[in-house]
């Protein structure tokens, strides 16, 4: 039987659950719960004797008030906003452009050429984005009418582009990784060390199974017959437009992993060069820059909201014992500690399906990662799991996020069957990564360690 | 190749992004005043972004090249980040860039998500910022009272400022919500053929 207190956890989490469905944003809901739950608990203490674990006076709406003002002076979180600007501003600078113009040039004429060069810039760009929308959007647009234009099916090119934009929460330097190491006070560096690894290893696997699929079944992506020859001109050129991003996000990452700046510093760097990389490509003016910066306040804002929300939430939600029921709840399960560490994984995939990471890593990651230690693993390793497990949702049909994003800008004639087909044998790469990573921590875990020693 | 104009037509992605729903919401005469008055401020504000880049970008610059750390301009980041994105959160709200999962309501008619709002904020968002600002009045007169200053040593004096930033964002915050409501009900009193498909 519950416990009074039990009783009013579950209600919480039903209730959030429930109302996310109303299409009311969810950081206001999450706020509101807060606000709901802790008037609920305080006043069936006072008038019920109910007992309601810690929440016994309104001193928790006190809490609510020193969580913003930690949240305000979280120095490490500087680096969000920064990253937000370096994303928004690259994404206008043009390099994406003048990538797939000169990677079409160059490796359009090799089987399966324009897709690994549509997952390479996935993986440059989404490094600096790390937002899974932004990056599928990106890729989508820049890439599908070629793809297409060039004869590839419609489900290989719109599997490319889905799998390959959503590489981007996984690669550092992602926004995703740095709010999941506040979460669970890891460093920043040695979570993105340890994801760096895994995320590579899955672009290379996205690479051969493209190059495969290329061989084994050329109708799907058949050769451009009006390219350019080769000269050096187009490989200088080429080159050109590869090494300024390339070295920026190079530099913003080697400066963090040497420990030469911390990220926020890294972050800011990273913003001043991308600003820089539009002036060169002649697309920086004022109104420019201006757009850029009230979109910044617009991204930071909401991921903030939901910040605020997420902790006056989590605050209610420890009051009234929800942690320890959590963990009293997963540690019951009569499994094996790897079982348990599945089991976590599973819901996290579910949860996917719902919402987006942000949420997510904000009030799932907080509950599950002290279960996690307790059952004797490491949290780095568990982290790359979880997000791997989210990557695979946003992927998985019929709700993954990164397939509506797809299907919102795709060009016309490409069906949502064509994109669910397409994206199936990435989702066995996924499966497949996950398995390694769960049963090889190694792969994770070898750099951190070379880096930093044990 | 043939030529495939390779500009990201940014203007383009956003119309096929964009959630509809809300364009049609009626504007009232207090909430133009309050969407004007919120626009303004929230722009204002974002600049901030770009003296940030720049004093981050020095700091390191200074510490690395000059091995010199000047703690008031390290302090000064996190209160321009503070401001940025406190402040924004109105501006947000306004621009409905808060997160929504509206996959269930989608095809719903306005008049239902009006209600639906106007229930939410009445019930969550006005409730939260009602119960911040009251415990932030406390929290902000405290730090006026006992002179507080940044514990550092060579940090930011007066810390009731930074801190009463939580009163004037969640102030703009409620401001923004009550124009969101009133849009609502305006929407809900308008007669049915208004704007029903």
């Amino acid at each position: 039987m519950l416990e009074t207190y039990e009783f009013l956890v579950v209600a919480m989490l039903g209730s959030f659950i429930a109302l996310i469905f109303t299409g009311f944003p969810v950081a206001w809901i999450l706020a509101g719960l807060a606000v709901l739950f802790s008037c609920i608990g305080v006043l069936s203490y006072e008038y019920l004797d109910w007992d309601t674990y810690y929440m016994t006076s309104w001193r928790v709406y006190g809490t609510f008030v020193q969580r913003i003002y930690a949240q305000m002076s979280n120095w490490v979180m500087v680096a969000l906003p920064m990253f937000i600007f370096m994303g928004l501003m690259l994404e206008r600078s043009g390099v994406a452009e003048r990538l797939m113009v000169n990677f079409v040039r160059l490796f359009g004429r090799f089987r399966g050429g324009l897709g690994v060069s549509v997952i390479l810039i996935g993986i440059l760009f989404a490094a600096s984005t790390g937002i899974v929308g932004a990056s599928v959007v990106l890729l989508a647009m820049l890439s599908m009418p070629v793809m297409l234009q060039q004869n590839y099916s419609k489900s290989f090119a719109s599997g490319i582009v889905a799998s390959s934009g959503t590489l981007g929460i996984l690669i550092p330097p992602s926004i995703m990784l740095i709010i999941m190491a506040d979460q669970l006070s890891l460093s920043v560096g040695s979570l993105f060390m340890g994801a760096l690894v895994p995320g590579l290893m899955l672009g290379f696997l996205y690479i051969a199974y493209v190059i495969t699929n290329a061989f084994v079944n050329p109708k799907s992506c058949q050769l451009p017959t009006d390219l350019p020859p080769v000269t050096w001109a187009l490989i200088t050129e080429t080159l050109l437009a590869v090494i300024p991003p390339l070295g920026l996000i190079l530099a913003v990452l080697g400066s963090i992993f040497m420990g030469i700046v911390s990220p926020t510093e890294a972050a800011g760097v990273g913003a001043l060069g991308a600003t820089l990389l539009a002036v060169m490509n002649k697309r920086f003016s004022m109104a420019m820059l201006a757009d850029v910066c009230r979109r910044t306040t617009i991204t930071t804002a909401f991921v903030f909201g939901i910040f605020l929300g997420a902790t006056a939430f989590a605050v209610v939600l420890r009051t009234l014992g929800g942690d320890e029921f959590i963990s009293d709840a997963l540690q019951s399960i009569p499994l094996s500690p790897l079982g348990i560490v599945v089991v976590i994984l599973c819901i996290t995939f579910v949860a996917g399906f719902f919402l987006d990471w942000l949420e997510i890593s904000l009030i799932l990651l907080p509950l599950v990662g002290p279960v996690v230690v307790a059952l004797g693993f490491d949290l780095v390793w568990f982290v790359v799991l979880f997000a791997l497990a989210l990557q695979t949702s946003f992927l998985t049909p019929p709700v993954g996020f990164s397939l509506f994003y797809l299907k919102g800008v795709a060009p016309a004639g490409v069906t949502t069957l064509d994109i669910y087909k397409g994206v199936i044998p990435f989702i066995l790469i996924q499966l497949l990564a996950v398995t390694l990573v769960l049963f090889v921590p190694s792969i994770v875990l070898w750099l951190p360690e070379t880096m930093y020693g044990n | 190749m043939s030529e495939h104009d390779n500009h990201l037509d940014l203007k383009a992605i956003e119309a096929k992004l964009a959630d509809n729903t809300w364009t049609h919401l009626p504007e009232t005469k207090l909430s133009k005043y309050i969407e004007y008055l919120i626009e303004k401020i929230g722009r204002a504000v974002s600049y901030i972004w770009i003296l940030l880049v720049v004093l981050v970008v020095g700091n390191a610059l200074m510490r690395y090249f000059f091995s010199v750390n000047f703690i008031a301009l390290e302090e000064l980041q996190w209160h321009l980040y503070a401001i940025g994105f406190m402040v924004g959160l109105s501006y947000c709200l306004i621009h409905d860039g808060h997160v929504r999962v509206d996959a269930l309501v989608e095809h719903r008619n306005l008049r239902t998500r009006a209600w639906i709002e106007i229930i939410g904020l009445s019930l969550l968002l006005l409730p939260f910022c009602a119960i911040v600002i009251e415990y932030a009045i406390p929290f902000v007169t405290r730090a006026y009272r006992l002179n507080e200053v940044s514990s550092a040593p060579g940090g930011l004096p007066m810390r009731w400022l930074i801190k009463s930033t939580i009163l004037f964002a969640f102030g703009l915050l409620s401001l923004a919500a009550l124009s969101r409501w009133l849009r609502c009900f305006a929407l809900i009193r308008q007669p049915k053929s208004d704007h029903e498909q």
